[in-house]
């Protein structure tokens, strides 16, 4: 395998405005893990207002910010909008925490009532609670499995939520997982985020990706089947801190709630499925 | 009810430290305000020279401390509260303590208030201060004051219910610029001229706030850290505002710093026994605050210059024969400018963090990976993480690229750890949050936390 010469392009939207719970800590994770198996990243920063040569990047990735720097960011993205969704709709993959979720889905009506369109790349509605959601989350996640013959065992996840928004997800959504431990979208702790092809929305922080390492491999392997064609496994990693961190997060949730139904090792190994590439 | 709410203060107080529980006291506030609810306006109205109030992010205690000392110095009696009891309770509790309970009389002619940033909007209208100074704002335990909109609605309440206040802002952050908008009283503010200082701050991240005026984000063309620093709006033209009290010429050392101090056309050197450029912001925040009271330049430059840190703040214990320095941490922009401070001195150092998740602390961690870890050489340091979610700080500085590092759940153990794997002749540092801090403390300072189960227990019962 000529890793060596193997590359991505990573679009990380927003770095300053959309970073209020450590979300760059995904970006790191990206880079890093990408570094550890000499596939080259460069990463392209868009901020408000400043031009940003999309059109080659494989992954994007939105954190979090305030309600302020929301509006602004919300009208940036829009202007940004078509090529965007023609790369996701090419299986290009994104990874988009809290406000990067809300602003990718239809729209967010602020606490005043006031509504920013968002890209609509989730068919997703949100709208500010007064109640602010914060705490642990577990959850397992289902990836979408074009072709697969098989059903894939469920990923489970860790992270922190921390939003005063309630994402409603219409017909034409599906969730990116199912609530173990925490309160989800809107709260009633059933689903969380949302998922369209190998784009992920999701209000996990943590930040997200470096303790849950098969997530971020398999963001690498969506990104590199848009860059190269077909997804390709990667070389295996020592993710021995990796899985301690993440194991303290799953006893720490299984300590806070009721007993987990199903406690079976869920996917660790299993290979995941992609959304095909049409490049 | 006054002197019932006294007296009634006055015993909880004296049967607290019979029972060692030292700090934090807030029980007898919390009795002498249920007695006499009108108990915080009237004792602060008698102060002469009116309460000072000082909120913010960082730097709050190391502020308060060092305007406290100065004025102290300068001859006045003050009312002080001390770190850890910043609510409510805890002011009250100092008020009271202050008065005398037979006449009710206040015996000093003013009030250093640290006031904890969540609770200005109940706290402020009640004192009417003379000064309300605002240190710096960025985020903090975000599971428990929610984000920076949040805390900035209650300051600017807080501010609006005090129309007579002279405001002391920090010029160089934008968010707190954004508080003074709109104040019916007298605005000061107080900035750094960082020229020449390129070299001595390494390149860190930027963050930016969001303009005062538009709300569109700021660009910086000169980084103090974080968002402060000389900044400016492109889209509107808004700019940091011209800085009433100056601290210039600023040179970082080892051990401690030294700048020019410039206020009402005079200036002094001031050279500050404690590192970090964080403490020159607190240093003039306090020097500018005593300026505005009265104090003479040289007298306050005098102060700082032979100030001595709070306690807990930064405290040293013994262990093993070495010391090891206690540091507090609790948010990316404070941990920042500890690290930057203890590795300006090169000498060999072991480095050790504890990060607990508990409420105290701020259950969520996620701030770890906003402190730039990345920006510091620790090759040759040893490192030790500890603490609930030692895990993470592991694995943040895997990916820090930070190798062999050490991980022992337990704080008080890992700082045997820590003295354990010092370099001979080094010293050893313990960045830790507040109840890692506790736990370190209780084990290996076993004087200050005698009676503390005892006390613990008693105060359940009393609150119960
Ligand atoms: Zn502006």
């Amino acid at each position: 395998m000529a890793s060596s010469t193997r590359r991505l392009r990573i679009a990380h939207l927003y770095p300053e405005a959309m970073d209020l719970y450590g979300d760059l800590g995904n970006v790191i994770a990206i880079k890093r893990r990408c570094e550890w198996r000499g596939v080259d990243v460069d990463v392209v920063e868009v901020r408000v207002g400043q031009p940003a040569d999309l059109a080659d990047c494989d992954l994007f990735m939105m954190g979090g910010g305030q309600d302020s720097a929301q509006a602004h960011v919300a009208e940036d993205l829009v202007r940004r909008g078509a090529v965007i969704r023609s790369l996701l709709d090419e299986g290009a993959a994104a990874l988009l925490v809290c406000g990067g979720f809300q602003l990718f889905g239809l729209d967010y009506t602020t606490a005043a009532g006031e509504t920013m369109p968002g890209l609509g790349v989730f068919d997703a509605h949100t709208y500010a609670d007064a109640k602010r959601i914060v705490g642990n989350v577990m959850i397992e996640a289902t990836l979408q499995r074009w072709g697969a013959a098989h059903p894939q065992a469920p990923l489970t996840l860790v992270g922190f939520e921390n939003h005063s928004g309630r994402t409603v997800l219409g017909e034409g959504a599906r969730p990116f997982g199912r609530i173990v431990c925490g309160a989800g979208n809107t709260g009633d702790g059933t689903v969380e985020g949302a998922v369209y092809r190998n784009a992920i929305g999701t209000y996990l922080h943590g930040p997200l990706l470096p303790k849950n390492p098969r997530l971020a491999d398999h963001l690498i392997v969506a990104a590199l089947a848009h860059r190269y064609g077909s997804p390709e496994p990667l070389a295996e990693l020592d993710d021995a801190v990796e899985m301690r961190a993440h194991h303290t997060a799953v006893a720490q949730c299984a300590a806070a709630s009721p007993p987990i139904p199903e406690t079976k090792s869920s996917g660790w190994g299993h290979p995941l499925t992609l959304a095909p590439s049409r490049r | 009810m006054l002197f019932a709410a006294l007296i009634a203060a006055r015993t909880a107080a004296a049967s607290s430290r019979l029972l060692g529980r030292g700090s934090g006291t807030t029980y007898p506030g919390v009795l002498a305000e249920r007695i006499h609810p009108g108990l915080v306006r009237d004792l602060s109205r008698q102060l002469r020279s009116g309460p000072v109030v000082v909120t913010g992010t960082n730097g709050k205690t190391t502020t308060c401390k060092m305007l406290g000392d100065t004025l102290a110095a300068g001859g006045m009696r003050l009312v002080r509260n001390e770190s850890g009891s910043n609510l409510r309770q805890g002011i009250a509790s100092a008020l009271a303590a202050s008065a005398g309970a037979f006449t009710g009389r206040v015996r000093a002619d003013t009030a250093i208030l640290e006031v904890d940033e969540a609770s200005t909007a109940s706290v402020v209208p009640l004192l009417q201060p003379r000064v309300i100074c605002v240190t710096n704002l960025s985020r903090d335990q975000l599971d428990r004051y929610g984000d920076l909109e949040t805390i900035g609605s209650r300051l600017t309440s807080a501010i609006r219910s005090a129309p007579g206040a002279t405001l002391l802002m920090n010029a160089d952050d934008p968010l707190v610029v954004a508080l003074g908008k709109g104040h019916d009283g007298p605005v000061a503010y107080f900035g750094l001229d960082t020229t020449g200082l390129t070299d001595a701050a390494p390149t860190r991240r930027i963050n930016t706030a969001p303009c005062p005026d538009c709300g569109r984000p700021t660009a910086l063309s000169a980084v103090v850290y974080g968002h402060l620093g000389a900044w400016r709006c492109d889209s509107c033209g808004a700019r940091r505002p011209a800085a009433d009290f100056v601290a210039g010429e600023i040179r970082l050392g080892a051990h401690g710093s030294d700048f020019t101090f410039t206020a009402l056309g005079q200036s002094v050197r001031v050279t500050l026994p404690i590192a970090g450029l964080h403490n020159v912001y607190n240093a003039l925040a306090a020097g500018s605050c005593a300026a505005m009271l009265g104090l003479p330049l040289p007298a306050i430059a005098a102060s700082l210059s032979s100030f001595e840190p709070a306690f807990g703040r930064s405290e040293a214990l013994v262990v093993e024969g070495h010391d090891v320095e206690l540091l507090l941490a609790k948010n990316p922009a404070g941990a920042e400018q500890t690290i930057t401070s203890v590795l300006a001195d090169t000498g060999p150092k072991a480095l050790g963090f504890a990060l607990n998740d508990n409420i105290a602390d701020g259950t969520d961690v996620s701030w770890i990976w906003d402190v730039d870890f990345e920006a510091h050489d620790l090759s040759s340091v040893p490192i030790v993480v500890s603490g609930s979610r030692a895990r993470d700080l592991a694995l943040r500085l895997k990916y820090a690229g930070k190798r062999g590092v050490r991980v022992c759940e337990d704080p008080a153990d890992a700082v045997r750890i820590l003295a354990e794997v010092t370099p001979a002749g080094g010293s050893a540092h313990m960045l830790a949050t507040y109840t890692a801090m506790l736990a370190i403390r209780n084990v290996l300072a076993p004087a200050q936390g005698r009676f503390s189960a005892l006390g613990k227990g008693l105060r359940h019962g009393l609150q119960h």
